[in-house]
């Protein structure tokens, strides 16, 4: 039911809105603000993130690989259970370090799509792997409980509970996971590997891709350089083959993919960084959309650049999905987000966010992402620009 | 400090694997459902701590009868019991009854505490919003000691460290603070336990969100000089000194052995012994024995068989450090040649700089720039607020410094050290406890060695510079395990 209810929902907010606003929403980080672990700190949350102008709202599933719903997977058949202190894990003492997100009252992602669905959002995941935030402390149960599938560098060192998909048995949890999670109603699953930094080729070192490496090479030593185009092209196959498995369980769901660091140069960080070949994944019809989640322009030439990255990413896409480019609260390294053009090019905010609106409109992108909604990161008058913006 | 006796300090290598070909291991025998058991001074009973109806309490068990007592029931969590040497079992609970952030805002002052259960009373041993927990009792039942956060503000947004804490064993004892890391995120020590004769200190600790445990051992008056008992391929925790003190049990999982398993150290013999598949080991007080959690359940083995076994051998390095660059006085952006001897590849090398900042400055002070041919590879230098840095770039070409906690004064000389050994680096300032960071990648291989810059972008003067491979003398080195052991427990 909560699948049937997730879909028509969807298909509303599409017909309404075809230039599409999607926020990123990572709820954990509303914490200082808002009680999220109650019905009433989720409503804040969430009525936070639709002042935005957003007609879609990705949440994070997941902290670590903790994952944020009572899962049976997750926690060895015991839902809504999470052992109290294991000693494998390093717990924080702030006050964000004693929140319980997996609980059965309130479900953390139910009441989240019930209220996506109040405030007229559609409803989706921000899938972000296993991403590092809190690094020990959200390590996952499943995980600590298999460490022969922890993922390990070519020089002998484990990341310790973090799991490797080049291991069938890893893959298959977290589909499993992943099915769980589709019962609450998503329409689309952004999966993010930039988070996720066990997800390097250089931490997959594991027997099964050592093995395939050795039948599929025979006679060539296993690359020690994970840098080696080889190695990564090799270790890309199990990723893919998470996300075709992913695709295959996702239904009529939409499967997106994020993707970092674009230049006008063609860097491909996804590949080189994570084993993720987007345009192989682009033209396989494994993914339903592609987002920009960040660019790196020339600052000698900031709009045009970012004008010609865009470009570049809608000529590879080649019409076969749609495409969302970013508007960015956050400056992180060189990933550029609003405060940057403005120090940059001089231009207030908003003509900063309108320029980035139009500039996704003009190219053909099929709408924007705010990489991510957090308390007030965007401003009221940004917020009345995105929520006014309707391509010409 | 201790973690650097994972690369270069006493390292523990794999000599052997299964020393003999037919193994002929004991039998094991189910105790009860239940986990963390350990056996009770008097051989009668068995503390554990089990899940039920969705929540841990803890239960003591006569092992003649079977017959159950539980210490605690109902909302809450009882977790990591131990016994004194009385008969009292020291164990964590928890009950949490508000939200994260309502508990914040109204100043809860209960977290996961300690309390001693005796004779069907139970009483709190520690306060404050805190995670106390992984208890041990000294020998002579007079202290406690204990991991815990309480070193750890609760504001800011995601720092993860836990210390080593000791107190009277008595209500109303005021903890005391140990040892544990600083300034590192994702860095712990937990299960500290006293040696039998009270010498030595053991504890599991990790330096870094992708460093393995390792068990650990120091002289108890430096807890900052630790060996590492388990070798850097070998994940360990949960360590418990066998009533001898001439072993240690723990649980591990190694490359030949990836499941949990229940291992011993003796390191008088020089040998790892995997004795069975679980984790959280204690020893019988005869130490003939161990008791042990897999799968839910209390299991308990004799260790009179024969197991899978690993050498262990101790490789500490001690050798002195080798000065390949020093300069006195050099002039403020100078630029210096660096000899051959400063392609230090992957292997340990420090950066010493005596200065003197003589106002504040809101500007980023570069002391020292060490230049390779394909890189700026390392650095000293002062954040804005007068924090020092030392940082290296990896071979992700990210440049990750340790940024110090501390802020220096003005006006006088203070001397930095900046050392990088395997995947970490570490920091001291003015002679004092180092810091350290420790990274997902491989720090970059330092070839190619070109130049080096002094006080570039700099208003401070210089008067010292010092390039080394190896450890660096403020960076004493850990003890050996033939010091720790051969002269110590053996007696």
């Amino acid at each position: 039911m909560r699948t049937l209810f997730g879909c028509l929902l969807v298909s509303c907010a599409l017909t309404a809105n075809a230039f599409e606003k999607v926020a990123l929403v990572d709820i954990h980080d509303f914490w200082w603000q808002y009680d999220i672990e109650t019905v009433e700190g989720l409503r804040q949350t969430m009525e936070h993130v639709a002042k935005t102008g957003a007609d879609s709202a990705l949440v994070r599933v997941q902290l670590g690989a903790s994952v944020r719903f009572p899962s049976r997977e997750e926690f060895d058949g015991q839902p809504s259970f999470d052992p109290p202190i294991d000693k494998r894990r390093i717990p924080s003492n702030t006050a964000g370090g004693w929140l319980r997100l997996n609980r059965k009252e309130p479900d953390h992602l139910a009441t989240t799509a019930k209220l996506c669905a109040r405030l007229g959002m559609h409803f989706g995941y921000h899938w972000s792997m296993e991403e590092n935030h809190l690094s020990s402390w959200s390590l996952g149960g499943w995980n600590l409980a298999h460490p022969r599938y922890w993922c390990r560098r070519f020089d002998g060192p484990l990341w310790p509970g973090r799991a490797s998909v080049a291991w069938p048995e890893v893959i298959d949890h977290k589909i499993k996971v992943f099915d769980e999670a589709l019962t609450y109603g998503p329409d689309t699953v952004l999966v993010d590997f930039y988070r996720c930094h066990a997800g390097e080729p250089e931490w997959d070192y594991v027997k099964p891709a050592i093995d395939d490496w050795k039948r599929l090479h025979p006679g060539e030593p296993v690359p020690s350089d994970w840098h080696d185009a080889r190695w990564i092209r090799h270790i890309k196959r199990y990723h893919h083959e998470f996300l075709r498995q992913m695709k295959a369980h996702a239904g009529n769901r939409r499967i997106w993919l994020g993707v970092d660091y674009l230049d006008e140069k063609g860097t491909d960080y996804l590949l080189n960084r994570r084993g993720v070949d987007w345009r192989e994944l682009v033209r396989g019809g494994l993914v339903d959309g592609i987002v920009v989640m960040s660019v790196v322009p020339n600052w000698n030439d900031p709009w045009r650049s970012t004008k010609r990255i865009y470009e570049g990413v809608m000529r590879d896409v080649a019409g076969r999905c749609p495409v969302y480019f970013p508007v960015k609260a956050y400056t992180a390294t060189i990933r550029p987000g609003i405060g940057e053009y403005v120090k940059r090019t001089g231009l207030g905010e908003v003509d900063v966010v309108r320029r980035f609106l139009e500039m996704a409109a003009d190219v053909g992108g099929a709408g924007i992402v705010m990489e991510c909604v957090d308390y007030k990161v965007y401003s009221d008058p940004v917020c009345e620009t995105i929520k006014a913006f309707s391509p010409k | 400090m201790s973690g650097m006796a994972k690369t270069n300090g006493l390292a523990i290598c794999l000599a052997a694997l299964l020393a003999g070909c037919e193994l002929v291991e004991p039998v094991e025998r189910r105790i009860c459902a239940g986990e963390e058991p350990q056996v009770s001074p008097d051989e009668r009973q068995i503390v554990f701590q089990q899940l039920r109806n969705g929540s841990y309490d803890v239960g003591v068990r006569e092992l003649a009868t079977g017959a159950v007592r539980w210490v605690s029931e109902g909302p809450g969590d009882a977790i990591h019991p131990t016994w004194a040497p009385d008969g009292s079992v020291i164990f964590t609970f928890g009950h949490e009854t508000e939200t994260a952030l309502a508990a914040h805002r109204k100043k809860v002052e209960t977290g996961w505490n300690l309390y001693r259960w005796k004779d069907g009373r139970t009483e709190q041993l520690t306060k404050g919003r805190f995670r106390d927990y992984a208890p041990s009792v000294t020998t002579d039942g007079k202290t406690l000691y204990f991991a815990s956060t309480r070193a750890e503000a609760q504001t800011g947004l995601r720092s993860e460290r836990v210390q080593m804490f000791r107190m009277a064993l008595a209500a109303g004892a005021k903890p005391e603070r140990v040892w544990g890391p600083d300034n590192v995120c994702s860095a712990a020590a937990v299960s500290p336990q006293l040696s039998p004769d009270g010498r030595l200190l053991l504890w599991a600790g990790a330096d870094g969100a992708t460093d393995v445990w390792h068990v650990r051992v120091s002289r108890v008056e430096k807890p900052e000089l630790a060996a590492d008992l388990t070798p850097p391929t070998m994940y360990a925790y949960s360590p418990k000194w066998s009533p001898s003190g001439r072993r240690i049990a723990f649980a591990a999982v190694t490359p030949d052995f990836p499941d949990w398993g229940v291992w011993t150290a003796d390191p008088q013999k020089g040998e790892l012994v995997r004795v069975a598949e679980g984790t959280n080991p204690s020893w019988t007080p005869d130490g003939r024995s161990l008791v042990y959690d897999r799968d839910g359940a209390v299991w308990m083995k004799p260790l009179n068989g024969s197991f899978p076994r690993l050498a262990m051998t101790d490789d500490s390095d001690r050798a002195p450090s080798q000065v390949v660059f020093r300069v006195e006085n050099p002039a403020l952006e100078s630029v210096h040649p660096l000899p051959k001897e400063a392609a230090f590849g992957s292997d340990d090398f420090y950066l010493k700089v005596k200065y003197r900042l003589d106002k504040p400055t809101k500007d980023l002070q570069l002391l020292v720039k060490m230049q390779y041919q394909k890189d700026t590879v390392a650095v000293v230098m002062l954040e804005k607020d007068t924090r020092p840095t030392f940082g290296v770039r990896h071979d992700d070409d990210t440049y990750a410094p340790l940024d110090s906690v501390h802020r220096v004064a003005g006006g006088r000389d203070h001397v930095l050290v900046g050392y990088r050994s395997g995947d970490a680096v570490y920091l001291s300032i003015d002679g004092g406890a180092p810091e350290k960071l420790m990274f997902t990648h491989r720090t970059l291989d330092y070839r190619e060695p070109v130049s080096l810059t002094v006080g570039e972008k700099c208003a401070c003067s210089v008067s010292l510079v010092e390039v080394g491979r190896g450890r660096p003398k403020e960076f004493p080195a850990s003890p050996g395990l033939d010091e720790l052991f051969g002269r110590e427990v053996r007696k």
